[in-house]
């Protein structure tokens, strides 16, 4: 496991707290002398935070409940190397962050090194469909099939911005990159999913709503 | 953009039950004791030559990645199409899993498999009928699709039919249990012994059955030939008489067989007067689709369709540039199935089409209408973003701050957020 102090960031939190905290640092303080009260009451708080952002990135999957537990240990174990109090929402969102591209990472190995039996990853292809055929899960499954052929950076990049409606400062502070380098992923990631996303016009059609901030 | 998507997500992450499993791992490792990170122990650096014989171990004792013979002899090749003709093929993989593909009287039978793994593999019935065995192992797990359907294995018999032209699919348990998801079913459906799930989209339904009591006698209890896929034109499954021991509906939802709807059903013209219009549509022909259906009668169609087939119809209309039909079938859509939840999407779908039409008062109506009826409904993030570029479009900028207040509470990180953002900033 990586150092995840490295993503405490001092800057003040651009996620916004799921519930108004007047006293950050008391809670904070209280995790890190390992209060009960105050480990189950982080739960409360950044549980749906931290699923959401895995999902997004990952996919819902069988893994998620493993990940969801293993963000928040990573988070439970590096707390004390947290010294701003009011930027916990953002660190939280960092470390969801970083274990869902590691969680990328380890299947990206796995696929490499322990499948050598198997063929190689196949190209993405999506299928053609009649347009507006498409139900919403069956788009939701194009869309990460796609999303599987994007580096788990550029993935990530790709889904906080797109799909979380992160600004571009906030993805850079959840990737632990500068806003320069997530600018770039997300123009690689947004040309090889729209690109590919063109293809399937069932797709196209999810995803030419007018909302967000296309 | 993604905002439907995105909705869709958030519906299959809670219906995972995933946060439920995360909290109890939780409160279990609270209880067990969690430490902070302490300095890396002297005995950590042997941990490199640990983990590199620990990983000599495990590649030495893995489960093999699975291969499969096709015929009884040939080596069978990730992605090759297996197809059978008079005679049914057998594959056999290294687990001791076979499935056994056959040809229908009217068509034959298509099967790939897709991938690979130590603990299953992937297979996609593209045609046909396969009798499948799945070994049971702990972990195992094995993945069957046909058309839009998804099939979870862990360890089971059964038979899996799959017409693509009439988009049908039929499933019969003889042993274990399975989940099925996908295409018109309206959330994964658990099929276990004993049981057969029917699937038909052109007559919108779904029935699942105690094979003993509705299948014909010769299917009961066997992977016999008569499990095996709709024909060519099979009878709409919601037409078939109903017994207490089966489920069916039309376009899913709470699995209580609705008299109504299939008094409308069996109102519907036959096969070949309606589906002229729904096969253009499907096959995105939306101008000739909309051509074809007012050959055939528009009103009358909306006073006969299923609901998908008016949501369909709808879409066709507004692909083909006319909203004045796309709005008739939506109105349809909401009047006739009422007491519907899932006709809820037409309300949305009104709403819609009044904000592409800059008629900010009526689409205000429809989706204040939506959030009043389903205020925690699968699309109410969408339905309040649309809500709060409804009202900042049509410059009610004072009641666009207020909306887009109440959407950062709710939804800080949706699809609006951004422009609920700017709305505020301003």
């Amino acid at each position: 496991m990586g150092s995840v102090a490295r993503f405490v960031s001092e800057e003040a939190p651009v996620f916004a707290s799921p519930l108004a905290e007047d006293n950050e640092r008391a809670f904070v303080e209280a995790l890190q002398r390992q209060d009960r009260n105050a480990q189950v009451r982080f739960y409360d708080r950044y549980a749906d935070l931290v699923e959401r952002i895995i999902a997004r990135i990952v996919g819902v999957d069988d893994d998620l409940p493993d990940l969801v537990h293993e963000a928040f240990m990573r988070a439970l174990q590096a707390i004390r190397g947290l010294r701003n109090a009011e930027a916990i929402t953002t660190w939280m969102t960092q470390i969801a962050t970083r274990t869902a591209m590691d969680a990328l990472r380890r299947r990206q190995t796995r696929r490499k090194w322990f499948s050598f039996q198997t063929s190689p990853e196949p190209e993405v292809v999506v299928p053609e469909e009649p347009e507006g055929t498409l139900d919403a899960q069956a788009a939701l499954r194009r869309t990460y099939e796609i999303l599987r052929g994007l580096p788990p950076e550029e993935r990530a990049a790709f889904v906080l911005r797109r799909m979380e409606g992160g600004d571009l400062s906030d993805v850079a502070l959840a990737c632990g990159c500068s806003l320069a380098t997530v600018k770039r992923r997300l123009a690689r990631a947004e040309k090889t999913f729209f690109t590919l996303a063109a293809q399937n016009p069932a797709l196209r059609e999810w995803l030419s709503g007018e909302g967000g901030d296309e | 953009m993604f905002g439907l998507l995105v909705a869709a997500q958030d519906e299959q992450r809670k219906a995972s039950g995933a946060g439920a499993k995360a909290r109890a791992r939780y409160q279990r490792t609270l209880e067990a004791g969690v430490r902070p990170r302490a300095a890396m122990p002297v005995a950590w650096l042997a941990l490199p030559s640990l983990a590199v014989a620990t990983f000599l171990v495990w590649l030495v004792l893995r489960p093999p990645v699975m291969t499969f013979a096709v015929g009884g002899t040939a080596e069978g090749r990730i992605g090759a199409a297996l197809t059978a003709g008079e005679s049914s093929l057998p594959l056999r993989f290294s687990d001791g899993s076979e499935v056994e593909l056959r040809a229908d009287p009217h068509s034959g039978a298509t099967m790939r498999v897709l991938e690979l793994r130590r603990d299953g593999a992937r297979v996609t019935l593209e045609s046909g009928r396969a009798k499948v065995h799945v070994v049971h192992r702990r972990n195992a797990r094995w993945f069957f699709s046909a058309g839009p359907y998804d099939v979870r294995v862990i360890g089971t018999r059964f038979v899996l039919a799959w017409n693509p032209d009439t988009q049908s699919l039929a499933l019969t348990l003889a042993e274990g249990g399975v989940e099925v998801s996908g295409g018109s079913l309206p959330a994964p459906m658990v099929v276990r012994e004993g049981q057969a799930l029917q699937v038909d989209p052109r007559a919108s339904s779904w029935r699942l059955v105690d094979e003993s009591a509705e299948l014909p006698s010769d299917s009961a209890g066997s992977l016999s030939d008569s499990a095996g896929p709709p024909s060519d034109s099979p009878a709409p499954l919601a037409e078939e008489p109903n017994s207490g021991a089966a489920l069916s509906e039309q376009m899913g939802g709470d699995a209580k067989p609705d008299p109504d709807a299939r008094a409308s059903d069996r109102r519907r013209p036959p096969k070949e007067e309606r589906s002229t219009w729904l096969e253009l549509a499907t096959a995105g022909k939306y101008g000739e689709a909309l051509a074809a259906a007012e050959d055939e009668g528009f009103a009358k169609i909306c006073d006969r369709a299923a609901l998908s087939e008016l949501v369909t119809l709808a879409q066709a209309a507004r692909f083909a540039r006319n909203r004045a039909r796309s709005h008739q079938a939506l109105q349809a859509a909401r009047a006739r199935f009422a007491d519907d939840p899932r006709a809820e999407v037409a309300t949305f779908l009104l709403g819609r089409l009044a904000l592409e039409g800059r008629d900010y008062v009526a689409s205000e109506r429809h989706f204040r209408d939506y959030l009043a009826r389903n205020p925690r409904g699968p699309l109410a993030a969408e339905v309040h973003g649309r809500l709060l570029e409804t009202l900042e479009n049509g410059g009610h900028h004072e009641r666009a701050r207020n909306e887009a207040t109440r959407y950062l509470e709710q939804f800080p990180h949706g699809s609006y957020a951004t422009m609920a953002k700017k709305i505020l900033a301003r």
